[in-house]
């Protein structure tokens, strides 16, 4: 495999592995309002059952790693498996936190859980093989396509391409449908929302388990690709991140939230590499970090709405059978309020 | 206007039976007893602080009473959670609006619809197809209501881009597109104009007259004496009076709790 193809595959199975991760948070932060900063143990949990999954059984390995319950399942299992670990892991969390919470209590005891988890893992050797990890994870087909190194990443990245666009299909389904509508209206006012018999408890468990779900396909896809999996890749940070690509991209939109996952994850965090090679070597995942911070609040302060903001849910005249007497220009829309997961200066 | 559903109970359709309820100590609402008949207005007045509010949390499932039961056309709904009680046909408006900001002012009166096909999980992820004839029978009856409340030319606008007033008779819109049968109305008039407040009266006139009940929180004593057939009056967390108008006027209690607060 060329430089050149092993960089480019590699970026791009990076970026949709991100992209759904962030679509996933965005169904619970965007839609919801839900301040998840445990969401990356969504993604390290699918990672780890897909990698667990496609091993084998742990003597297969000469003793080398530890880990529980190992199987070499055929493609795509552990995938999906993955998606629904990580979907019963999410929502246990939504049990485990309650709907009751305000959202300040909810951010602390998520985060609170993250490090207890990460701690955990690093603690248990047998279960996930401390701070080692696992490694050798097989790539899945590898052996029946029988491709160059090269020609098969390239073929994870259309299989990884896939994916994200099945899974978009769902989330534009759930985001656009009266059930979606219902969502929204308990991140707005969840006692407006309640007076109306939505009961916000069932919409907290829809984007749970479904942003989970989806978290953990993309650790699942990320593992099958690179084939190791470490519990320090997976730290609650990393959850900042994809908050971050969210708040850039735009707190709600699908295609903004990608937008923002472009610009955190590629153009910013990837564009540091190519800093001059004379600056101190630790100063440039310093300088990943610093970047994605300022932008972040530099949106939070500026455009709070992201790139690309929330769509409007509203229907052209005459599309639904509404009268056409009624031009769209004869509507009024007014000015669009600030949200109220993201409020920009000077909101009250 | 949207038609509400009319109430078949013989009995009241609301009744309240020593209900209490302690904030830190402080009893907010103190063994208080109302009931309201199908059809019927009933306002409840009375000083700041005398706890109407928190008796209309009690009673639409937003707050669970220490002592005392909600009987909801028969049913008890006293440890229900407030999206059931909703669902049952006990639909509230609050103090301040509680409009979906962030969503369209049509997307705010179908949220409460119930029925929707689309709500459930399983259609929803199964695309518009199953349940887009649905939605655009709601969406006619949604733009129906709206242009009889003067709102017809916003439906496409953030709710949160709407004047106070204009806010205050969403809320009730999207309180009738539930189908109540009782609708709880928390200080309706309070903080808008007085045309906002005819309007506000007129929609009341007219849906009493479809047949829905009302149970009316409100300060505004002549928008009361027109309206509702009977008051009760609270003051420090317990009821002082219940009847007509003319009888709480002559009450000594009434009389004590405006001037002593």
């Amino acid at each position: 495999m060329s430089a050149v193809d092993f960089y480019a595959t590699t970026l791009l199975v990076y970026f949709g592995v991100d992209v759904l991760a962030a679509w996933g948070l965005n169904l619970q932060y965007g839609l919801y309002g839900m301040y998840n900063f445990a969401f990356i143990l969504f993604q390290s949990a699918g990672a780890y059952t897909a990698a667990v999954l496609t091993l084998g059984a742990p003597t297969h390995q000469f003793g080398a790693q530890q880990y529980f319950a190992g199987a070499a399942l055929p493609f795509p299992l552990p995938i999906v498996i993955a998606g629904l670990v990580a979907g019963v892991l999410g929502l246990v969390i939504a049990l485990i936190v309650g709907r009751g919470m305000r959202s300040d209590y909810e951010a602390i005891v998520t985060f609170v859980i993250a490090v207890m988890a990460l701690l955990t893992v690093n603690a248990i050797i047998p279960l996930f093989d401390g701070q080692a990890g696992l490694s050798l994870v097989p790539q899945p087909l590898a052996g029946t396509l029988r491709l160059s190194a090269g020609a098969y990443a390239w073929v994870y990245v259309a299989f990884a391409a896939l994916v994200c666009l099945a899974s978009y299909v769902v989330m534009h389904r759930l985001m656009a449908s009266p059930l979606g509508r219902a969502i929204r209206a308990v991140r707005e006012n969840p006692s407006g929302a309640a007076a109306l018999g939505v009961n916000a408890s069932w919409c907290r468990v829809v984007v749970s388990v479904l942003g989970a779900g989806l978290a953990g396909v993309s650790g699942a896809l990320l593992v099958e690709f690179i084939g190791t999996w470490s519990p320090g890749s997976w730290s609650y940070a990393e959850t900042l991140v994809i908050f971050s690509a969210i708040i850039v991209g735009g707190v709600g939109n699908s295609i903004g939230v990608l937008i923002g996952v472009f610009v955190t994850q590629i153009v910013f965090a990837e564009g540091s590499r190519f800093l001059p090679t004379s600056l101190p070597p630790n100063l440039v995942g310093s300088l990943q970090w610093m970047i994605i911070g300022v932008m972040t609040l530099a949106f939070l302060w500026f455009r709070p709405q992201g790139i690309v903001p929330e769509r409007r849910y509203c229907v052209p005249a005459g599309r639904d059978g509404s009268s056409g007497e009624r031009g769209a220009a004869a509507r009024k829309t007014g000015p669009v309020p600030s949200s109220s997961l993201v409020r920009g200066r000077g909101d009250s | 206007m949207n038609g509400p559903v009319a109430s078949s109970a013989p009995g009241p359709i609301l009744q309240v039976s020593g209900v209490s309820l302690a904030f830190g100590g402080t009893l907010a609402v103190n063994g208080v007893s109302l009931s309201v008949s199908p059809g019927e207005i009933v306002a409840i007045v009375g000083p700041n602080g005398a706890g109407k509010s928190t008796l209309v949390e009690v009673i639409s499932g937003a707050l669970r009473p220490a002592a005392g039961t909600v009987l909801f056309n028969g049913v008890d709904v006293t440890r229900k959670p407030a999206y059931q009680v909703a669902r049952l046909g006990l639909t509230r408006t609050y103090q301040l609006p509680t409009e979906f900001r962030q969503m369209t002012v049509l997307e705010n009166l179908l949220v409460g619809v119930p029925g929707q096909r689309g709500v459930k999980l399983r259609y929803a992820l199964a695309g518009r197809r199953t349940w887009g004839q649905q939605e655009t029978e709601l969406r006619a009856k949604a733009r129906a209501l709206l242009a009889d409340l003067g709102l017809a030319d916003w439906e496409d606008a953030y709710a949160g881009s709407l004047s106070g007033g204009q806010r205050r008779i969403l809320e009730i819109a999207r309180a009738l597109m539930t189908g109540p049968k009782l609708l709880v109305l928390d200080e309706p008039t309070a903080g808008v104009t007085p045309s906002i407040v005819a309007q506000i009266e007129s929609f009341v006139t007219d849906l009493r007259a479809g047949g829905l009940t009302f149970l009316i929180v409100e300060h505004e004593l002549e928008f009361v004496e027109r309206q509702a057939d009977r008051v009760v009056v609270m003051a420090a967390g317990r009821v002082v009076a219940d009847g007509s108008m003319a009888q709480i006027r002559l009450s000594p209690e009434v009389i004590d709790a405006y001037l002593v607060g």
